[in-house]
């Protein structure tokens, strides 16, 4: 029974990324820019660590990795999982969801699964390519660092999951809960070491955002034991809570009667 | 006795909205009341009502797309709201104003899919497909994107994707809006065969009476979330007749047509007192079945 459900979201996935691919200029373009854009970003951030050479204790090599690990597991979101987000919120205030309800599968990752953005694959050789460059990976970090790239994979899809089943719990939010995830977004973006005291404190419980932007470095740089169990024991009850909070919210579902065709 | 597929016992839906920015408390609309009724084996049902009557409401209660706010209901055998994933292997369903092919992407792909979603091998689904292709006409499309199929072949290829798992119970709300005459035609004839030799049930909702007078057998219509009549298409005829239609062609071409209301006047009597010398042909037709729907909308209407 495993195999199969493995089958149809291989399939899903299959689906969704030949109908992103069905418009190849538009592809080839969103995936070539996608990767200047982040190198543009970086070109940026060099200039600003020539400048200062380090901030708070983190030097250009450090914050490399962590762009690299917050633009790449933002990338399996982009990829796999688009339709958790604005797509799947839309949908919900829109009245359009039946088809996911209507169909066997499990229903938040069926309308997960079924949007694929090209421009994910820019993301994620420019990510995978950051990490790579700051030198933080060896053989003996490769493992902490698979842990660290599947939590920080995991944030993303239960801050995308938890924002979007908002949107069953109170109606017209879709531009709130859009806005809120580009914000934790942004806040990934910065280098960790800025945020002391209650920033971080805030960072690495209610908004999660740390979990992707300071403590995977805090990790890699300290070894530490207690950090990497606290980001993946933080991880895995924020992805299952995130799942348990939109089917709270799905029995609160209003069908519309919007004409709609899928893809 | 056979059996009952579809027991819906005291079934309610209410919606509620905020009365403003600064007004406390909700407006509540109840967009299904009370709702009873059972539906047995292979019987095809038409669900009617006029806008805004919770035919569509129903359908999605029944089938888990909606949670109810009170009531109970059985859909082949499974409580909808608490057996989702295995109802909708039982059920198949159809939107009319929604698809679940997908755009971009040749029929092929979307079939594929959902032959994955039910656990069925691909060459098993073709071949299914290749069966119900011959009866709806849409052998052709199986590589055609979904985006280059008109209404009336989307509509069948929506048919044939619902239909791909073999589900016992059919839901079709507005199966056939927009569609042409011949496309309505094929897939009215389709509903009747798949009724009579797969005996799969049929819970239809539809605007076109053509749907109702040639597919099923029986009407429940509702208004206002309430069940105002059950009964057979043949006995809601005979019960709601309460006018014929004369047509009297006469010598000079001309044709004069009179809506005798029976229970004041017999067409016999209204035949006696008109000049035969002149007419050269007489027809006695009942109202369409759309007149006594409408009637009972009126009715239906005055009475809520």
């Amino acid at each position: 029974m495993a195999d199969r459900k493995q089958h149809f979201f291989a399939r899903l996935i299959q689906m969704s990324m030949k109908q992103s691919y069905a418009l190849k200029a538009s592809f080839w373009m969103r995936l070539v820019f996608m990767i200047v854009s982040d190198l543009i970003m970086m070109i940026g951030w060099y200039v600003m660590f020539e400048s200062f050479q380090t901030i708070n204790g983190w030097n250009f090599n450090d914050f490399m990795f962590m762009s690299g690990l917050n633009i790449s597991a933002f990338s399996i979101w982009t990829l796999f999982f688009r339709g958790a987000g604005i797509r799947m919120s839309q949908w919900i205030q829109n009245g359009e969801f039946d088809y996911f309800l209507l169909s066997p599968q499990n229903v938040l990752f069926h309308a997960s699964c079924c949007v694929s953005e090209p421009s994910g694959w820019g993301d994620f050789v420019a990510g995978i390519g950051l990490m790579i460059a700051s030198g933080l990976i060896t053989v003996s970090t490769f493992g902490i660092v698979v842990i660290l790239f599947i939590c920080a994979v995991l944030c993303f899809l239960s801050v995308n999951f938890f924002l979007t089943a908002i949107n069953f719990y109170f109606k017209n939010t879709v531009d709130l809960t859009e806005r809120l995830f580009y914000v934790f977004f942004s806040i990934c973006g910065y280098p960790g070491s800025i945020y002391t005291d209650w920033a971080k404190i805030l960072l690495i419980t209610i908004f999660p955002a740390g979990l992707i932007s300071i403590l995977p470095i805090e990790v890699l740089k300290n070894t530490q034991g207690f950090t990497l169990l606290y980001l993946s024991g933080a991880s895995i009850t924020l992805f299952f809570g995130s799942i348990l909070f939109f089917y709270r919210g799905l029995k609160k579902y209003e069908s519309g009667n919007r004409t709609i065709l899928r893809g | 006795m056979q059996d009952e597929v579809i027991l819906v016992d005291g079934l309610s839906k209410s919606f509620y909205y905020s009365k403003g920015l600064f007004c406390k408390g909700k407006v509540r609309t109840d967009a299904v009341k009370n709702l009873s009724f059972s539906v047995h084996a292979g019987e095809c049902v038409a669900f009617i009502g006029p806008n805004g009557a919770g035919k569509s409401t129903t359908v999605k209660l029944l089938t888990s797309v909606l949670y109810p706010t009170s009531g109970t209901a059985l859909v082949g055998g499974l409580n909808p709201w608490e057996n989702r994933r295995d109802l909708a292997r039982r059920i198949g369903v159809v939107f009319g104003q929604r698809s679940q092919l997908w755009y971009h992407l040749p029929v092929r792909d979307s079939v594929f899919l959902l032959a994955a979603a039910y656990d069925i091998p691909d060459c098993i689904a073709q071949k299914k497909w290749h069966e119900l292709s011959e009866v709806l006409d849409i052998g052709k499309l199986w590589l055609v994107p979904v985006k280059q199929l008109s209404l009336g072949q989307r509509m069948r290829c929506e048919i044939a994707a619902s239909l791909l798992h073999e589900p016992s119970i059919l839901f079709l709300d507005e199966p056939t809006i927009g569609l042409d005459v011949e496309a309505k035609r094929i897939l009215r004839d389709f509903l009747k065969k798949e009724a009579t030799e797969n005996k799969t049930t049929i819970l239809l909702t539809s605007h076109d009476t053509e749907d109702i007078e040639k597919v099923c057998q029986r009407v429940i219509l509702i208004n206002q979330g309430t069940k105002m009549l059950d009964t057979s298409v043949q006995q809601l005829k005979t019960d709601f007749l309460s006018k014929k239609y004369v047509r009297l062609f006469k010598n000079n071409g001309d044709c004069e047509c009179f809506a005798i209301e029976t229970k004041n006047k017999s067409v016999q009597s209204f035949l006696k007192q008109t000049n035969l010398n002149e007419i050269t042909d007489i027809t006695i037709e009942n109202p369409p079945l759309e007149e006594i729907i409408r009637t009972l909308y009126i009715s239906g209407e005055r009475h809520a």
